[in-house]
């Protein structure tokens, strides 16, 4: 907490419905976000147990400087994976973060499980814990507007909650956080439903005066005119992140079908531009954030004879229009729309449950499943199914959609196909098919996700592939990111936020760091949830990637298997010199 | 020698609203270096392809020779989501 030299804790625990509060200085020395996320985690873990086992806690905490600063905006989630069985790491927008800032805490645990669902509202030195068996059932929408209506507090508050998927502990279940964010992948939806955890609000309240203001506001001023008069966050703002669209499918890493292609023929009227004109109605920003990125699309839906039509409005992104439209091979903007909704609703993680859909299309084709199984013929392009093939799973309607409810990985094991079944470290895949940064990145990455450490990116980057160099700029990226996500820094703006930057800006509000230290928290954090993964029993080695990354071209061509797999043995090596420090 | 350059929506707002440009080849070196003597920063520059006879396009590098009435479509840079 600025201008404070401890971590206050609110300790929640289910079972008994107590709480209690710590104010912890020996966590300083993660600075705060995932760094103190990370090391509460591997405080109150419980590798020998079941992922879902109520002793297995869920982590939120807030940054340094969240919300202190433009574009800080952002909450972290720690948690055992129920995806993937090892490290859960999720950030979410929206008003969280500002909330758990004002309402004093800098992370909270929560443990223990709850015997009938349950609404707990969190505020200054209290938290309340209400019956929440009327809510059970509801989307996520139906949620947010019951706990709106039916309690005080609008503003200045926060409301998380879960969809059907996570309630029926589908392994991908996301968290939704106030309107259109969420905890989205790795399964943290699973792990609340675990908990018969409905639904978190959290009201803050309290103001916090800046100490140094005029010092302060010079710093944020800078940050402010960085952010909002120059080009470097532009692109978020006016078609956002799905200006993805045109150049990856030109260049040929637009995962596609499954990734049986690397170009979509539908692309441009999936693209970015597309949606800007067809569907986009409004750009909404995180609480302290002044670029406005998150992109709100419309489409619309005939729900009477006699031409009734509701306009129905849903967030979009890249990674959605990836997952649920080329590698569904889904040709309209508003198909997509449609998908994004009934993801929304049964509150999934898009990109797993677009990944875990390719997958079932291709098993159907090839006839390792059948119709009696997956209840509708799935093909690509085939909204209509898709949209009842994303209910099944939510409901695990059969033994089949209990299956893709585990993950493309789990279903692959039991129905085969496990060499299209496009996951990394069984964390199904992002949109980029750009190379062995992509791969390697994914693949090595503490939560495998390509915002780990950005691989992507290097492949866009690399004027000539270079082994060393890859393995370097991933390993250092890695280790910068947990410093940013310490902080915790909308990734967007990390151009923003150089180290000089971070410096000043913490400086105003009561932090003395040097570059070095910055440097050494970064290193600090990535080795907490090294030790965590290591604890949860995962190897590096154990690694199987999917053999389609190797036969469909990426956007630096034909990949090699063989090199694909000396690169993360390269990187292995740079985590043991690491760790034995 | 002319040649053809057709820039994607998000280059616009460095041209001036011109989304299509006509090289004259002899200026310039490459098709990253021409392009980014109308406005656009080099560094924004992703991606470029060539337009292909049969209507398909193909990726091109900073070595590629551009030919008499080559068009060419130029794309950002892919950026995180």
């Amino acid at each position: 907490m600025i201008y404070e030299k401890y971590i206050k804790v609110l300790y929640i625990d289910l079972n008994s419905q107590k709480i209690r509060i710590e104010h912890r200085e020996d966590l300083c020395e993660y600075l705060g976000g995932v760094g103190v996320a990370a090391k509460l985690l591997e405080e109150n873990l419980k590798p020998e147990l079941d992922i879902f086992d109520e002793e297995q806690p869920v982590i939120f905490a807030i940054g340094a400087a969240s919300t202190v600063f433009p574009v800080v905006t952002k909450t972290v989630a720690m948690f055992r994976s129920p995806l993937t069985g090892e490290l859960g790491e999720s950030y979410a927008g929206g008003r969280m973060a500002m909330t758990l800032f004002m309402a004093g805490y800098d992370a909270v645990v929560i443990t223990g499980k709850s015997q009938k669902p349950i609404h707990i509202k969190i505020s200054r030195n209290d938290v309340l814990f209400k019956d929440a068996r009327a809510l059970w059932g509801m989307s996520n929408d139906e949620t947010g507007r019951f706990i709106r209506e039916h309690s005080k507090g609008g503003g200045k508050r926060s409301i998380i909650r879960i969809g059907p998927a996570g309630e029926n502990l589908c392994k991908y279940a996301s968290v939704c956080v106030d309107t259109y964010r969420h905890f989205g992948r790795l399964g943290l939806g699973a792990v609340l439903g675990s908990k018969k955890l409905k639904a978190i609000s959290i009201i803050g309240d309290r103001d916090i005066p800046i100490e140094n203001f005029k010092e302060y506001f010079k710093v944020y001023q800078e940050i402010y005119k960085r952010v909002t008069d120059t080009e470097i966050m532009a692109k978020y703002h006016d078609a956002g992140t799905p200006i993805n669209i045109e150049p990856l499918n030109a260049a040929g890493g637009l995962p596609t079908k499954n990734l049986r292609q690397n170009v979509f023929e539908h692309g441009e009227s999936i693209s970015g531009e597309t949606f800007a004109r067809k569907n986009l109605v409004r750009k909404m920003a995180c609480v302290g954030c002044p670029v406005g990125c998150i992109h709100i699309g419309q489409f619309r839906r005939e729900f009477d004879k006699g031409h009734e039509y509701e306009a129905i409005s849903v967030g979009y992104d890249y990674e959605l229009l990836f997952s649920l439209g080329s590698f569904l091979g889904v040709k309209t903007s508003d198909e997509i729309l449609q998908l994004i909704e009934v993801v929304e609703e049964e509150g999934m993680d898009a990109m797993s449950a677009g990944v875990v859909l390719g997958w079932a299309t291709e098993a159907f084709m090839k006839k390792l499943v059948t119709e009696k199984q997956t209840l509708v013929p799935l093909a690509f392009g085939n909204t209509a199914n898709y949209i009842k093939a994303i209910k099944y799973i939510s409901a695990r309607e059969n033994d089949f959609y209990s299956a893709l409810a585990e993950g493309a990985d789990r279903a692959s094991e039991i129905y085969g196909g496990k060499e299209f079944a496009m996951t990394f470290a069984k964390n199904e895949m992002p949109g980029y098919h750009t190379g062995y940064g992509a791969i390697v990145g994914a693949a090595v990455g503490a939560r495998h996700s390509h915002l780990c450490n950005g691989g992507y990116s290097v492949d866009q980057s690399m004027k000539e592939f270079n082994k060393e160099k890859l393995i370097d700029t991933l390993f250092a990226e890695e280790k910068e990111r947990c410093m940013l996500n310490s902080l915790i820094i909308c990734m967007f703006a990390r151009k923003v936020y150089d180290r000089k930057t971070i410096l000043a800006a913490l400086n105003t509000i009561g932090y003395s760091y040097t570059d070095e230290e910055l440097t050494a928290i970064g290193e600090r954090i990535y080795k907490t949830k090294l030790r965590i993964k290591k604890s949860l029993g995962f190897n590096q080695t154990d690694v199987k990637l999917p053999r389609r990354l190797f036969e469909t071209p990426s956007l630096n061509g034909q990949l090699d298997e063989k090199v694909a797999y000396e690169l993360i043995e390269m990187y292995n090596k740079k985590i043991e010199v690491l760790m034995a420090q | 020698m002319k040649y053809y350059v057709e820039l994607a929506t998000w280059f616009k707002r460095y041209t001036g609203g011109i989304d299509r440009l006509e090289i004259a080849a002899a200026r310039y070196d490459t098709v990253r270096g021409a392009v980014a003597s109308h406005g656009v920063p080099e560094d924004e520059i992703g991606f470029i392809t060539i337009l292909n006879n049969d209507g398909s396009s193909r990726l091109i590098d900073d070595s590629f020779k551009p030919n008499e009435g080559d068009t060419f479509k130029v794309f950002p840079k892919i950026i995180g989501g």
